[in-house]
């Protein structure tokens, strides 16, 4: 794992928001597909309609609600996880890496030579 | 008034209620009544309708004055003049109004009033006046039609049908007024001067809004009329409309309305109905399409996220940046050596995160300069330095490939995933640049038997070796080669020789740090590159050098005086020329320093010490050095028995030592 678990979290629930807010739209398609059949003087869907709409709600509700937390996260964590300003990172070691490497193709031939 | 109000025997008695109202059945008394205003009016007024003259003379004996009836039945060229009259000269109609008139009848009221003692009116009338100081007397007007109105008696909206027939309310109806009269004053009591005040700010305001409306809808009559009678329409016109609105701009027409047959609106019913559900049904249609496009892409996204949460660590350098093909933003990631002291600029080092089209897969896009797709020469930009040396066949013009550097192991290895392709992108750009410094310093080493033979090929060529150092492609081919070859002889040299350059331009780069953290005033700043610093090729190539001419020089010394006398001891002391500095206090300096101290005896020039003791005949100190790695210098030292210096002298020339050597040992040692 090269990331810290609590990084893995923050992802996974933004991850689980987003399939929620396409969940919505999905709700929603079902949502108009019984008012069709509401209109068609079926009444028999009227149940089907009314819980339909009501899984529309609470999915968005969830949705909104889970994202505000992250977003509440958000500002908690700057200043200690997060920097509060942008910065240019640098790209530093590197060279370090690089002659690491050497050095242990370095033992690797001469170690050959044992 | 004052007429009737006094008896006059000749007229009779003035009647206070017209018994018509009352609906007393006498005949006589009507009569009479005529007659009496008939006389009068026929005094007054030529043109009054004749009457019969019998009813003249009876009039002449009744003993009641009934003029309400003839009032009522004249008609109002008759009526006015006479009004006028009654009210004395100098009166004209006009001044008559409601205002007047009601005040005379208050005063009546009043004259009655005072008459008997107690009436419930002085009260009212008291309250009134001290409550009402000062409200004009419109002001007590309107309150009394307001509440009048309230009451619904008596209708005094119109003062035009007031004012042109006021008999009908005066005098006769006095007692009635007054009873009515009586009735308001009861409410007033209840209504304070604020209700007072707002109700008839209420019936103004009602006023305006009336006059409002009204005028506002002559203006649209007007307009509409004006576009088929246009000086009709624009004499009512405001101008503000006018000005507006030109004349003739409005038009109207009448439509016919077709009522729908029963058959007909079913159909439309029907009709309205389809075209609802088919939105409907698109619209459902829609949100599922997207539903479904969206789904896939939160899944691609989903592991976008993972793959990165997976391979990136904290010590890659991510940063936002935008896809120039897509124009989305994305992730950009730093593997370039620039931030770790690495002049190259032909490359920028920064690669872009993409997920790959099947979504699985995150790919690593290189950012270039040029701009153009990486796809082009994609394979052109995988390349790696091979060193190659070639060994010279004895007797023969010839040489024999005797050893070559083998492929880095992240080569052959054939996981895509995102760190080994981050491993990658770091492995060939690091060579390219390799290549690039090799060539730029093979530039200045022409002297030494260096030469670049092609764009990516430098060749060292030394007397009985030569070695290659190539950048080539990286294809199946090479690959497979590489695999198929047979280890010789030189590889391992080959191969030190390779990780060696690797490690001397990583130093390089750390020197480069160096200065960029310790920024010297006397450099330009313009200065790119290591200058002088760039020691890779040279390092080689030096110590190969230096190591044949300490040869030499050892077969010279041998040659002319070891040999030649016995009992000498030749000490070799290879050394290098220590570069001291003083630690720095910065922590991450004095690392950085330390860790290029580590390279000090690869980079320093190379130095050897011969020193020659003579018994009883001095010492004799070579010392071969180099001014710029390549090259040989040669300092001597010959110091006499008595430690005096005879000699210090220095050559770049083995054939002018060898002879000044043979000078020295004649004149000398002998």
């Amino acid at each position: 794992m090269s990331q810290p678990e609590y990084i893995r979290e923050r992802l996974d629930s933004l991850a689980k928001i987003d399939s929620q807010l396409v969940d919505v739209l999905h709700r929603a398609s079902l949502t108009v597909s019984s008012l069709i059949d509401l209109k068609k003087r079926n009444d028999d869907s009227k149940p089907q309609f009314q819980q339909n709409v009501q899984e529309f709600y609470d999915d968005l509700e969830s949705a909104t609600v889970q994202l505000r937390k992250e977003i509440k996260l958000l500002d908690e964590n700057v200043g200690t996880r997060l920097l509060p300003i942008q910065t240019q990172k640098k790209a530093t070691g590197q060279d370090n890496i690089k002659l690491e490497e050497q050095f242990k193709l370095l033992a690797k031939h001469l170690g050959k030579e044992q | 008034m004052d007429g009737f109000s006094e008896y006059d025997p000749e007229k009779g008695i003035p009647l206070a209620i017209d018994p018509n109202l009352i609906n007393i059945p006498a005949t006589s008394p009507l009569a009479a009544a005529d007659g009496n205003g008939h006389e009068e009016t026929n005094n007054l007024d030529s043109t009054a309708t004749p009457v019969d003259d019998a009813d003249l003379t009876k009039s002449q004996t009744s003993l009641i004055q009934n003029p309400y009836e003839y009032f009522g039945q004249m008609s109002l060229e008759q009526f006015i003049p006479l009004m006028l009259q009654q009210r004395g000269a100098g009166t004209k109609f006009a001044d008559i109004n409601e205002d007047t008139l009601l005040e005379e009848i208050s005063q009546e009221n009043k004259a009655k009033t005072d008459d008997q003692a107690q009436d419930p009116n002085v009260s009212s009338d008291a309250i009134l006046e001290s409550s009402g100081e000062n409200l004009t007397a419109i002001d007590q007007d309107i309150a009394g039609t307001s509440i009048k109105d309230v009451d619904g008696d008596i209708q005094m909206d119109d003062s035009l049908t007031e004012s042109h027939k006021p008999v009908q309310v005066d005098e006769s109806n006095v007692n009635e007024t007054d009873s009515e009269l009586q009735l308001p004053a009861k409410v007033e009591e209840s209504i304070t001067p604020e209700e007072f005040v707002l109700i008839k700010k209420k019936v103004l305001e009602h006023v305006n809004m009336a006059v409002n409306e009204s005028s506002l809808s002559l203006e649209f009559v007007s307009l509409l009329l004006s576009s088929t009678r246009t000086s009709a329409g624009i004499s009512s016109m405001s101008p503000y409309l006018k000005k507006i609105a030109p004349p003739s701009s409005l038009n109207a027409d009448k439509v016919s309305l077709d009522m729908l047959e029963e058959h007909e609106k079913l159909t439309y019913d029907i009709i309205h109905k389809g075209w609802n559900l088919r939105s409907l049904e698109e619209c459902r249609k829609l949100l599922k399409q997207h539903y479904l496009m969206l789904s896939k892409s939160v899944e691609t996204e989903c592991i976008y996220w993972k793959q990165i949460l997976d391979n990136i660590t904290n010590k890659d350098v991510l940063f936002k940046t935008k896809d120039r093909n897509t124009g989305r933003r994305t992730l950009g990631i730093k593997y370039g050596f620039d931030d770790s002291g690495s002049c190259y600029s032909a490359e920028k080092g920064v690669a872009l995160l993409r997920a790959a089209s099947e979504g699985s897969q995150l790919e690593l896009v290189p950012v270039l300069d040029s701009g153009i797709d990486i796809g082009i020469n994609k394979s052109s930009s995988e390349q790696f330095v091979r060193i190659r040396i070639f060994t010279k066949i004895e007797q023969e013009d010839d040489f024999l490939l005797s050893g070559q550097s083998s492929l880095n192991e992240l080569l052959v290895s054939s996981n895509s995933d995102i760190k080994s392709q981050i491993a990658k992108l770091r492995f060939f750009i690091f060579e390219k640049e390799l290549m690039y410094q090799l060539k730029k310093e093979a530039a200045q080493l022409l002297p030494y038997g260096v030469s670049v033979e092609s764009e990516n090929k430098v060749v060292l060529e030394l007397s009985n070796e030569k070695i290659e150092f190539e950048l080539i492609n990286l294809d199946e081919e090479v690959i497979s080669s590489h695999q198929q070859e047979a280890p010789k002889v030189n590889d391992k040299r080959a191969n030190l020789m390779l990780v060696m350059l690797n490690m001397l331009l990583v130093v390089m780069y750390k020197k480069q740090l160096w200065k960029r953290l310790n920024p010297n005033p006397h450099t330009s700043k313009s200065a790119v590159g290591y200058g002088k610093d760039l020691v890779i090729l040279r390092a080689i190539l030096g110590k190969i050098r230096h190591k044949k001419y300490t040869q030499v020089i050892e077969k010279i010394i041998n040659n002319t005086i070891i040999e030649k006398k016995e009992d000498l001891i030749m000490t070799t002391n290879a050394d290098t020329v220590p570069t001291d500095s003083e630690p720095s206090k910065n922590k991450e300096l004095a690392t950085l320093q330390r860790e290029i101290a580590l390279f000090d005896k690869i980079l320093c020039m190379p130095r050897t010490d011969f020193t020659t003791i003579i018994p009883d005949k001095g010492k004799l100190e070579v010392s071969l050095r180099s001014t710029n790695h390549c090259n040989a210098v040669i300092h001597m030292k010959y110091t006499d028995a008595e430690q005096v210096v005879k000699f210090d002298t220095r050559f770049s020339e083995f054939t002018e030592f060898e002879e000044f050597l043979n000078f020295v040992y004649n004149e000398f040692l002998i």
